[in-house]
């Protein structure tokens, strides 16, 4: 059963008076545990298509349904909880919160998710461990390098067990080295925690990594390639 | 972890822009605190030094005396009276006075004069004026054909401790009313209107020169504070001994007091209200500032499943933690300029002889009190919570999307 399906989906943004069609009648679907990437050009659709998927925005027309819940059914605080609940994002950014340690990072999602101290501070230091910071778990973003910080993004995003990762051109920031040794991480959390990764990237390292590579122009899927 | 010390922490992510702005409040607290206090002592100040010194706190009258004076509106069993209100919780002292003009002539010259009646030993309990004898003594219970008066009046009429003075009036009964009496003090109370134009004679001698037949004019009554005045007037009101009488407080006694105590207080309000806009403004930046600078991250943070209004709550926290910092500090401070001014005073300048008017010295001294302390900073924390609340409320209208769009 996939655990994403997107159905016939279109998208439309409206810029003045240009209107512009970021997605057009898309349909794919993504197996548990796969390791995809969303690939194309920039202004081809991935990072709309990623967002619809993570549903921080909805399809003008389609469907898109995680985990069997269709989005367009659901309320923006429902849709917030299985956010919450199901999904992590790794951001081109990383997108720490800069006045919390690595830690109080990974931490924040334990704690929206209510998960008692104890077992949080416990979580919160394997992830940590697992993800290759051990000793930095107190320093705050700013005292991290790049690679690092992109951990505890990794670190928060599957500290709170998801069934799937959607990851924005998480490599883009970093040297190809670091990059390298990051998708290494999210691969290993793959394999062994069955985590479904969904990139969007024009990354050629994040395609080699990739199982299954799903290719968009202009809004459309042009090609869906797996590996094996 | 908890939201609390992530507000806390956001707080001094910008550390100058949160220092201005706990610095306002700060400021605007302590101006409130001591300005509050300040104002509140010198109303007190008024109109403890008025009713002391003319008025009392409360007074009973017959029907109409207040609005036209008469000599034929009196109290008629007034000793009655006296020993009833007296017994009254909250009445502190009271006592018995009749008045009425009359004509005084010294050697030379002759000016018409107001004449109270009093009861000295009583007076000494409910007037300022036994304190403000400037030459020669108060009247004693045991005198008779004595009076003390105004020193501004004695000079008019040329007369002095130990001279004789003739007064010549009307009874209450129409007859005509005329005694000698000898000056044995003279008092200055600042007041020149006042100083000018009263004289004091012993009740008794009142009764009988001015034929009152034991009738009076007012009961005067010094509450133990001041907020009594309209409880005891409700006490008095129904009693037997009271019927066809009127109770009047401080300020239908003096209206003109009350006016001018309001209409300082409205002065007060406006600048005190521009004060708190001013302080609102600044919270409004420094929060609509916060939103633009963050609104990437609250687009992270509900992407990655934080609700709209639990980043309200964080806004609101990070707003009341700031108020609360100088809403303590403010506090402090203005309690603390508040009781040097209290110890040391604050002198009127050119106000004094304005001041003088109400009996009120020329230096004012701040009263700190519960309303004092307390008004100005919970205006301030509402007004800056509902200030906080105004740029916290966009968040729940932003999508993360967009938000994560934003520089």
């Amino acid at each position: 059963m996939p655990i994403v399906e997107v159905k016939a989906v279109s998208k439309i943004y409206h810029q003045g008076k240009i209107i512009f069609k970021a997605l057009d009648n898309v349909s794919l679907s993504i197996g548990k545990g796969e390791f995809t990437a969303l690939a194309g050009p920039s202004g081809s659709g991935k990072t709309t298509l990623l967002n619809l998927i993570g549903g921080l925005d909805l399809p003008d027309s389609g469907k898109v349904i995680l985990e069997g819940h269709d989005y367009r059914k659901m309320s923006d605080g429902k849709r917030a909880d299985l956010r919450l609940e199901s999904i992590g994002f790794v951001f081109q950014s990383y997108n720490l919160i800069p006045v919390l340690t690595a830690a109080e990072n990974v931490e924040y999602i334990l704690r929206l998710q209510k998960v008692n101290k104890p077992e949080r501070l416990e979580r919160v230091r394997a992830i940590l461990d697992e993800v290759g910071l051990q000793g930095r778990h107190n320093s705050r973003p700013d005292e991290l390098s790049g690679g690092q910080q992109q951990r505890v993004a990794v670190a928060r995003a599957i500290v709170s067990n998801p069934s799937v990762v959607l990851a924005d051109e998480p490599t883009a920031n970093l040297d190809s080295k670091t990059g390298e040794k990051l998708l290494d991480l999210m691969k290993k959390m793959n394999e062994e925690r069955q985590v479904t990764f969904i990139f969007a990237t024009h990354d050629r390292m994040v395609m080699d990594f990739a199982e299954r590579i799903i290719s968009l122009h202009d809004g459309k899927v042009a090609d869906d390639q797996k590996k094996r | 972890m908890g939201d609390f010390l992530l507000a806390w922490r956001n707080i001094w992510r910008n550390t100058r822009r949160s220092v201005l702005t706990i610095l306002a409040i700060v400021f605007a607290t302590s101006l409130l605190v001591f300005m509050l206090s300040f104002q509140f002592g010198a109303y007190d100040d008024m109109i403890d030094s008025s009713v002391r010194l003319s008025t009392g706190h409360l007074q009973i009258q017959a029907q109409g005396y207040q609005d036209r004076p008469n000599i034929r509106k009196v109290i008629e069993n007034p000793n009655r009276l006296l020993a009833m209100v007296t017994r009254l919780a909250g009445v502190e002292d009271a006592s018995i006075r009749s008045e009425t003009f009359a004509l005084a002539a010294g050697p030379e010259r002759s000016r018409g004069i107001m004449i109270t009646g009093v009861i000295p030993d009583n007076e000494t309990g409910i007037s300022s004026l036994p304190g403000q004898i400037k030459s020669g003594r108060y009247l004693l219970n045991e005198d008779s054909g004595v009076a003390v008066i105004g020193s501004l009046a004695a000079k008019r009429l040329q007369i002095d401790i130990g001279d004789e003075c003739t007064l010549l009036g009307q009874g209450r009964d129409g007859s005509v009313a005329a005694t000698i009496i000898r000056i044995v003090g003279l008092y200055r109370t600042g007041i020149d209107e006042f100083d000018r134009t009263t004289m004091q004679i012993p009740l008794s001698d009142f009764d009988s020169v001015f034929s009152m037949a034991g009738g009076a004019h007012r009961l005067v009554m010094i509450a133990d504070h001041l907020a009594d005045a309209g409880r005891i007037a409700t006490a008095v009101r129904p009693a037997p001994e009271a019927t066809g009488l009127a109770v009047l407080t401080w300020d239908q006694l003096s209206p003109g007091l009350k006016q001018s105590i309001k209409l300082d207080l409205v002065g007060g309000i406006i600048m005190y209200a521009i004060l708190v806009i001013v302080v609102a403004f600044s919270i409004l930046n420094t929060f609509f500032m916060a939103i633009f600078e963050r609104t990437r991250e609250f687009g992270v943070l509900m992407s990655i499943g934080t609700k709209p209004m639990r980043l309200v709550k964080l806004m609101l926290l990070e707003s009341m933690a700031m108020t609360s910092i100088g809403l303590v500090t403010g506090t402090i401070l203005g309690i603390a300029v508040t009781l040097i001014f209290s110890h040391y005073g604050i002198s009127m300048g050119d106000s004094g002889e304005l001041m003088a008017q109400y009996g009120i010295a020329d230096r004012l001294y701040p009263h700190l009190s519960l309303a004092s302390v307390t008004i100005g900073p919970v205006i301030i924390a509402v007004v800056t919570f509902i200030t906080a609340l105004v740029p916290a409320m966009k968040i729940p209208r932003m999508r993360p999307v967009e938000a994560m769009r934003a520089c």
